[in-house]
């Protein structure tokens, strides 16, 4: 389910809070669900643990998952994707971006709609999703 | 040097068990035939004699045995031979399969590692002759009714001739062997450093004839007592270092030259680059002294060889001297070199 | 944790390795890389005792490796090549590590064997190069060690193998804090494994960091504009490499990534994208900033 790209500048642990928060998206792992312990994906990813660490860490640090002592990690069960203002910007900033380019495509404001209906379609977020 | 406590150590005395194990077991099989074998065939043949009432025809020919208590020289160079190739073996075999680098990669220390090859040629020496040793004194002691031409204290002192003179042979190959970097090279050097004194004195003595410069025998014999006197290996063939000199302080020597033997080579050893390994020389300040020598021996030997028909002048002998020698500098020089590209 | 302190080598005249100072946390993988004769496995055989240093030390969990051997009980050493004595079979091989190494485990073995087939009767002389790998793979970890040292361990391995070994590798991190030190070429492999990665370059530590921070303070910019960037904004320190094709500049940016981006944003950009840079990529523009030709990293 999760695929690590060592081509890419981004950093694995980065890669992986990505990854791992589109597998919470999709519903694959629902909150209460237990992740894979950090041995388990390290060898099954052959990455290093320590990055696997880290990711799990960034993700608990934006409570998206919970460490239980003794019992594993789990989709936390609270998680409630919040409006992060900062982010928000960002995310509105990299949009303008592909807007750009789209235009510079050719696509009109139709076209782009469309497509974006398309893919929220296809990554199962509908309006009232939440 | 530190003298820290060093312990055998199974794992490694296995190993060089396991790598020696051919010539370990020619040896044992040597110094058991010519020892207990050929008494107990010796007191067969006595016996069968002695049956059919002809035990007066029996003549104790303990010549294929124990030659005056000291070994035939075909067996006693056989065994210093097989002393040599253990040890040689022993170190030429780990550099050429680079296994120092797996023994030097495991928790063992180079001192661990060569003291426990030590162990191993002592141990199989002192195993061989105090076996044989003890067989050969049952065989004496339950035979009284035999005129054996020796004692059991003599056979007790043959037994410790041939450990010490054999043990030191040991040692110095290896201690050889801490400076050569091939197995044929350590075998050889050994052999030929052993032999050297002997050798060394034949060739001047031979030199010093042919050019005429000394006429009195009597210094050619003690330089000649001399140099057997300081070749080791002729201890065990009826030398007579034991009746000229106290056999205690000999023995005392020679036990006393082997311990500086092994510290020199657990010296040289921790000092040893591994890199080297492969090379027919492993340090490379030896090598000008080392090229020196062959050149100075080979001259001397070769040179009379060439001038034989004829009496040359002194001039003229000389520039063969000079000739030979620079021509064998040249060749171990040359050797050395193709030995380090290859 | 291994700690290597002004380590140098002499080779008779040459400079093998010069003054190397590196710390390998436990639990921590780091990773070395350099092109053929860089002094990688010069390194590697002082690290674990085979060559003696000329200068420096090297501890491991504190012990001098060189004055106390036997800190070398916990430490599995996979060289690049296995130099095995050609007489022994896999068995005898086997016992010698079992008589070695004192905190060896059966258990940790059996489990093992079952994943490298090998053939105890096998004499070593018959093995081929995959296959002491694999066997010294297997009696390098029976011997449970909290620090590897591992000289291009997949070499010389299948795809499907050099795989397994890895996920090995990570597991013993991830299950018993091992402390791994990998030289290799294989750029992918380190990049997934490595903590930190050094290059070693004519006897040098050139420089020695995580790959996240390699990653993130190194990019390669895109950008097109309809007229020209000046040349003093070009000029600046942080800018390693620009290449200029019609609109488009292909700009190589170390550190301060965001100040330069926003700078270019203030140009006008047509277009603005980063480039994915790959590894190799990445170190040589590294090594570039430092004055140093780099070829053959990737060997």
């Amino acid at each position: 389910m999760i695929r690590i790209d060592q081509r890419s500048s981004t950093p694995i642990y980065q890669q992986l809070v990505q990854e791992i928060k589109e597998v919470i998206l999709r519903g694959v792992l629902q909150p209460g669900d237990k992740l894979p312990s950090v041995r388990e994906l390290s060898v099954q990813l052959t990455i290093n643990p320590n990055t696997v660490q880290k990711s799990y860490q960034e993700l608990e640090r934006q409570k998206i998952i919970e460490n239980l002592r003794g019992k594993g990690t789990y989709v936390s069960t609270h998680y409630k994707p919040r409006e992060d203002t900062e982010k928000l910007s960002v995310l509105r900033d990299d949009l303008r971006k592909v807007l750009i380019e789209a235009h510079y495509l050719g696509l009109d404001e139709e076209k782009i709609t469309e497509m974006v209906r398309q893919l929220l379609e296809e990554l199962t977020i509908r309006e009232g999703d939440r | 040097m530190s003298f820290t406590a060093l312990w055998p150590n199974k794992a490694l005395l296995w190993k060089e068990w396991m790598n020696t194990s051919v010539i370990a077991a020619f040896f044992v099989g040597i110094i058991t035939y010519v020892s207990s074998y050929t008494l107990l065939n010796e007191i067969l043949l006595f016996r069968e004699l002695a049956e059919s009432g002809n035990s007066y025809l029996m003549t104790f020919e303990t010549h294929d045995l124990l030659w005056h208590m000291a070994n035939k020289a075909v067996v006693a160079l056989g065994s210093i031979l097989f002393m040599i190739a253990l040890a040689a073996v022993m170190v030429g075999q780990e550099r050429g399969h680079n296994t120092f680098d797996l023994l030097l990669a495991m928790p063992y220390s180079r001192r661990e590692v060569i003291y426990n090859k030590f162990l191993f040629g002592f141990g199989l020496l002192l195993a061989v002759f105090v076996l044989n040793t003890l067989i050969m004194t049952v065989l004496i002691a339950v035979n009284p009714g035999i005129d054996f031409p020796f004692g059991i204290a003599d056979v007790w002192t043959w037994a410790l001739r041939s450990v010490l003179v054999l043990g030191f042979v040991f040692a110095f190959t290896l201690f050889i062997s801490s400076m050569s970097g091939t197995t044929l090279g350590n075998g050889l050097l050994a052999l030929i450093f052993l032999f050297f004194p002997i050798g060394m004195t034949s060739l001047i003595i031979v030199n010093v004839e042919f050019l005429h410069l000394l006429n009195d025998h009597r210094s050619v014999d003690s330089l000649l007592n001399t140099g057997m006197l300081l070749t080791v290996p002729t201890y065990i063939m009826g030398s007579h270092v034991f009746e000229e000199y106290n056999p205690t302080y000999v023995y005392g020597l020679l036990f006393l030259s082997t311990l500086v033997l092994y510290q020199l080579t657990q010296y040289l050893f921790a000092r040893n680059h591994m890199e080297n390994n492969g090379e027919v020389l492993m340090f490379s300040r030896i090598e000008g002294f080392f090229k020196l020598g062959v050149a100075v021996c080979f001259a001397l030997l070769v040179a009379p060889i060439v001038m034989h028909r004829w009496d040359p002048g002194i001039f003229t002998a000389i520039i063969v001297y000079l000739v030979v020698g620079v021509s064998f500098w040249l060749l171990v020089n040359g050797i050395i070199n193709w030995r380090r590209k290859a | 944790m291994i700690q290597i302190e002004n380590l140098n080598k002499n080779y008779g005249e040459s400079q093998a390795l010069q003054d190397i100072n590196l710390r390998v946390e436990q639990g921590s993988i780091f990773g070395l890389v350099g092109p053929n004769g860089a002094g990688k496995t010069t390194l590697i055989k002082t690290i674990m005792g085979v060559l003696l240093p000329s200068d420096g030390r090297v501890l491991v969990d504190g012990r001098d490796v060189h004055q106390d051997p036997t800190v070398k009980s916990r430490v599995g050493y996979v060289a690049d090549y296995q130099n095995y004595y050609p007489g022994f079979r896999v068995k005898d091989m086997i016992r010698l590590y079992r008589q070695t190494y004192p905190h060896w485990s059966e258990e940790r073995f059996a489990e093992l064997s079952r994943i490298f087939s090998l053939p105890e009767g096998q004499k070593m002389a018959k093995l081929s190069k995959g296959m002491r790998t694999q066997l010294a793979v297997l009696l390098n970890l029976s011997l449970m060690p909290a620090v590897l040292v591992l000289d291009e361990p997949t070499s010389g391995l299948d795809p499907v193998l050099r795989r397994l070994v890895l996920n090995i590798l990570v597991g013993e991190v991830a299950g018993n804090g091992t402390t791994i030190f990998i030289a290799t070429h294989q750029l992918n492999e380190l990049e997934r494994t490595c903590d930190h990665v050094g290059i070693l370059h004519e006897g040098r530590v050139l420089f020695d960091e995580s790959l996240e921070q390699m990653k993130e303070n190194i990019r390669k910019i895109q950008a097109a504009f309809d007229g020209e960037l000046p040349e003093e904004f070009l000029k600046r320190p942080e800018i390693l490499k620009v290449e200029r094709q019609g609109r488009v500049y292909s700009i190589v940016v170390k550190e301060k990534v965001d100040e330069v981006k926003a700078e270019l944003l203030n140009y006008k950009p047509l277009l603005l994208e980063d480039i994915d840079l790959s590894l190799e990529d990445i170190f040589i523009y590294r090594m570039g900033g430092l004055g140093y030709e780099f070829h053959g990293i990737v060997a």
